[in-house]
């Protein structure tokens, strides 16, 4: 039906926007994963001694897990070859002459980079009231609006910045909520993380604007290994943006990123993603691996963690942002859309590890699977003995687009506590021919009516974003799906 | 090596040529073959383990560590026993002890026209073509250890043939009782086929038991062919005692409009490992699938069905109920699985589960798997305790608490007892539930509300 519509056909061979490479010069370390290249990245950034027996320590046991199979992480649903450790380049940094001192010093290539983004820095400073911190490549750049947040008493700054000025907390909270061992990806995240954003909120503080990160792979041959740290101390609150975007290249790259958050008591974070790598061509060629490690540990009594995530980018997505409940009533949200079209394959989902009393949390999901894409939910809802009361409530939804694609759900629950409530409810289904016609009728154009109906499919997810990615969200879905109806 | 690994070892330097020995040179060759194949693939496989996703939810050290001294039936079983065990009023057209006949239905005239149900013996000699066809068909000895391991030393088979348009008006009974005695643990193998000739309209009923408290492994593999037109239904009861492994795998394989509906009452007060795997091959098939276990003491019951769709215009609707008390463990796994170009498919899922006490708990993982676009397809999944309010509605009404609890029980479990159409059977799975239900209430360790 859509394959003689022309409009659809110009939509579905709609190219990459962000696809562009910026030419500047970049200081980058030889191919390779050696322990001279671990204590390279570590001199490099002119790291404490105690930063590089952390990496080191991942970095041992990364080289065990390399040799044991059962440490490969190949239980998800997503296929490809393995990977070639020793053929990434783990750090690459634009080459810059002497640190910066404001935003206007910054190199003017870089700058247009993030102006074809759309998130000119500048600009956000002076009209959104957001605070960015962008990292290119392995290297944050650039913060903005540093001096207001100071104000407040908050620290928001390059990861790097965070060991150098704060080591203090960066000590204590590292490593905390994913340790070096946790995983495969995080273990290699643990030993050549180059850089990331780090983000406190003292006691009592109510973040006054929003904390946003964005994230781009630039150079080829390269993988991206950022970390993110984000602590809440009591009664504080924060919501924090992530997004991300990587030229177009043939062949696959790999982020392996790590994201731990801390909420103490009756803190409360939020913490959106808008993630659209580069997710290869039609063919399945290049696009980037994303194999991101994201938990959030809710310590405090009555603490909230909230993740929100539109992933419509990367040829691979293996994602599981997660909550571990252990102070009483502490809450757990998740609210995802996860979009595959072409070649590309996610399996992402979460963790709900309830460990206090009157937990609770929330798992909304929806799954859009389209050409030849491949999805899984996959969640784990889990109520120890000690969680009394312990409530959770999950949907995921799937919407099938196409007689090619795949649409499946996982979720994992257990419940080893008597007073604990747990409900799933997962469908599948496609686009119905009456809807459409309905849309139709009243001369909305296909792609309009599929547009419509998908947003309003994903809403209750598109509504817990913040309003700027609200709309970028809207966009990417609909430049992602259209054409991919049949 | 394990325990149970040696155990099985020494009863392969013992086994005889003689049970592959058949009048019929086509079912001979068979039998050889599933033993050889089932053989085999057993060794390359070995013990299924945690690092199977497919047996994540069970530890497998209880059924390794299993202390075995035989392997396969004993030599005499003396059917007075029966008198003294529950199941004594099951009036079984085929008994089965420790995967052999004991007494067929060639000792009766009471089965109804056109249904024959035979020991491998008699069906070499009354149907051996169809037997060699079907048998070990719809079961893929490569990826399951378990039935590999049940092809290759099984001895016996409880053979059910359904002519075709024929409606035999009340349910066939099989009932399979595994032995152990404390000097001779055992492990045993059965195995079922039930073939239904198109139009055909039956029920079959299985009674898995066990006679005596000591250690033991049971393994029975059922088989249900169901032809175009034709209705089967399904109905099993487990029962074991604590020490006792128990392996149920049914496979179903549905032609054109065929109906299966498969009915797993599961009260084992040990460990149950019980599949139910039906695809549907062609247009129109209908599967039913379900279940109720009642886990009490330190059962633990690892449910894992497998609903595969692969033709168009089929329907599978599924509900497995879980209740679980004392420090029992109840694991689910159901799967939905539909195929590319199965089309028009429309598929149910439901996993309520009522946890009882401290220290019960439920792994349910329900998933779905779907390569076609023009699909419905949904699961749910619930884990929650008796509700308060119902509770005090009864208590002030002026009863007491332990009534209170088992008649919500009760009514949780009536679903599944309602779903039996066939009255004579309804009747005897609500009779063993009941018994189950009552013990449980009245069980110490219940913790007030």
């Amino acid at each position: 039906m859509a394959g003689v519509n022309p409009e659809l056909e110009k939509l579905a061979k709609q190219d990459y926007k962000y696809g562009f490479v910026t030419d500047i010069e970049e200081d980058r370390v030889a191919p390779g994963l050696t322990e001279d290249v671990v204590r390279l990245i570590s001199s490099k950034k002119n790291e404490p001694e105690w930063l590089l027996e952390y990496r080191l320590k991942a970095y041992r046991r990364f080289r065990e897990m390399l040799q044991e199979e059962e440490s490969h992480p190949e239980w998800a649903k997503v296929s490809y070859p393995r990977i070639d450790y020793d053929d990434i380049v783990y750090y690459s940094a634009p080459k810059q002459q002497k640190k910066i001192e404001s935003l206007d010093d910054l190199d003017p290539e870089l700058r247009e980079t993030y102006d074809k983004l759309g998130i000119s820095l500048l600009e956000q400073k002076r009209l959104n009231g957001i605070a960015v911190d962008a990292v290119f490549d392995s290297v944050s750049v650039a913060t903005t609006f540093k001096a207001e947040l100071e104000k407040h008493g908050i620290i928001f700054c390059s990861f790097s910045e965070a060991v150098e000025n704060h080591p203090d907390l960066v000590k204590k909270y590292l490593g905390s909520v994913v340790p070096y061992s946790d995983n495969f990806f995080a273990c290699l995240n643990a030993a050549v993380f180059s850089d990331g954003s780090f983000a406190y909120i003292p006691k009592g503080v109510r973040c006054p604007m929003e904390l946003s990160t964005y994230f781009r792979i630039n150079a080829a041959g390269t993988g991206q290994f950022e970390r993110t740290l984000l602590i809440a101390d009591d009664d504080a609150y924060v919501s924090y943006l992530e997004g991300c975007t990587a030229p177009q290249r043939d062949e696959n790259q790999l982020h392996a990123a790590v994201v731990e958050l801390v909420a103490l008591d009756r803190a409360e974070i939020k913490y959106s993603t808008v993630q659209n790598w580069y997710p290869g061509d039609e063919n399945g060629v290049g696009g980037i691996y994303n194999f991101v490690t994201k938990r959030g540990a809710c310590r405090g009594h009555k603490s909230k963690i909230s993740w929100t995530q539109v992933e419509t980018g990367s040829a691979i997505t293996w994602k599981y942002p997660s909550c571990l409940l252990i102070g009483d009533e502490s809450v757990g949200e998740f609210y995802s859309v996860a979009m595959t079209n072409n070649k590309q394959q996610a399996d992402t989902g979460t963790k709900m590890i309830h460990i206090g009393k009157n937990t609770s949390s929330t798992i909304i999901s929806k799954g859009i699977s389209a050409g030849h894409g491949d999805q899984s939910y996959r969640g784990l809802v889990r109520m120890g003995p000690k969680a009394h009361g312990a409530r959770n409530y999950s949907q995921c939804d799937s919407l099938l687009m196409g007689d090619k694609c795949g649409a499946h759900t996982f979720p994992y629950l257990e419940a080893s506590n008597p007073t604990a409530t747990l409900e799933h409810e997962a469908t599948t289904s496609k686009i119905s021919d009456d809807q459409l016609f309905f849309c139709r009728q009243r001369g909305i154009s296909e792609e309009d009516a599929i547009s419509m109906i998908v947003n309003g499919f994903c809403k209750e997810v598109l509504r817990e974003l913040p309003m700027e990615f609200a709309v970028e969200a809207q966009n990417l879905l609909s430049v992602s799906l259209e054409g991919a109806v049949g | 090596m394990s325990a149970f690994v040696d155990a099985i070892a020494r009863a392969r330097e013992g086994l005889s040529d003689r049970a592959l020995e058949t009048p019929s040179a086509t079912l001979s060759t068979r039998l050889a073959t599933l033993r050889n194949e089932g053989l085999a693939a057993f060794d390359e496989q070995g013990l299924p383990n945690r690092r199977d996703e497919r047996w994540k939810g069970t530890n497998t050290a209880k059924l390794a560590d299993l202390p075995l001294d035989c392997v396969g039936p004993g030599v005499d079983f003396d059917e007075a026993v029966l008198d003294e065990l529950f199941v004594a009023d099951f009036e079984a057209d085929l008994l089965f002890v420790d995967g052999r006949t004991v007494r067929s239905s060639a000792d009766r005239d009471e089965l109804p026209k056109g249904v024959l149900v035979l020991s491998l013996e008699e069906a070499a000699a009354e149907i051996p073509d169809l037997v060699a066809e079907k048998l070990g068909a719809l079961v893929d000895l490569k990826t399951d250890a378990l039935a590999a391991l049940n092809a290759g030393l099984f001895e016996d088979v409880a053979v059910v043939s359904i002519a075709s348009n024929t409606r035999p008006g009340r349910a066939i009974r099989i009932l399979s009782l595994s032995t152990s005695a404390p000097e001779a643990s055992r492990a045993s193998f059965a195995r079922l086929l039930v073939v239904a000739g198109s139009g055909s309209e039956a029920m079959v009923v299985l009674e898995s038991a066990t006679v005596g408290q000591a250690p033991g492994f049971a393994s029975i593999v059922s088989e249900f062919h169901v032809a175009e037109n034709a209705k089967l239904i399904s109905a099993e009861i487990q029962s074991g005692s604590a020490e006792r492994v128990q392996v149920s795998q049914i496979h179903a394989a549905l032609e054109r409009d065929a109906r299966f509906a498969s009915n797993v009452l599961c009260l084992s007060e040990g460990l149950v490992r019980s599949e139910v795997d039906a695809t549907m091959n062609a247009p129109g098939g209908r599967v039913g699938m379900n279940g109720l276990f009642l886990g009490r003491g330190d059962s633990h019951h690892d449910h894992f069905t497998t609903a595969e769709h692969a033709a168009p215009h089929c329907e599978s609707d599924e509900e497995y109920r879980g209740i679980l008390a004392d420090s029992s463990a109840g694991v689910f796994r159901g799967r939905v699985l539909v195929r590319p170009d199965a089309q028009k498919t429309d598929a149910r899922q439901s996993n309520p589960n009522l946890l009882l006490s401290e220290g019960a708990s439920i792994d349910t993982k329900p998933q779905l798997e779907i390569y076609a676009d023009d699909v419905k397809a949904s699961h749910g999944s619930t884990i929650g305790q008796l509700d308060e309010e119902a509770l005090f509605f009864l208590r002030a009404r002026g009863i007491d608490e332990a009534t209170a609890r088992l008649v919500l029980t009760r009514g949780f479990a009536q679903t599944f007892v309602d779903g039996l159409s066939d009255e004579s059977t309804r009747a005897l799975v609500a009779d063993r539930l009941d018994e189950a239900l009552t013990a449980l209430e009245t069980a110490p360790g219940e913790p007030s509300a």
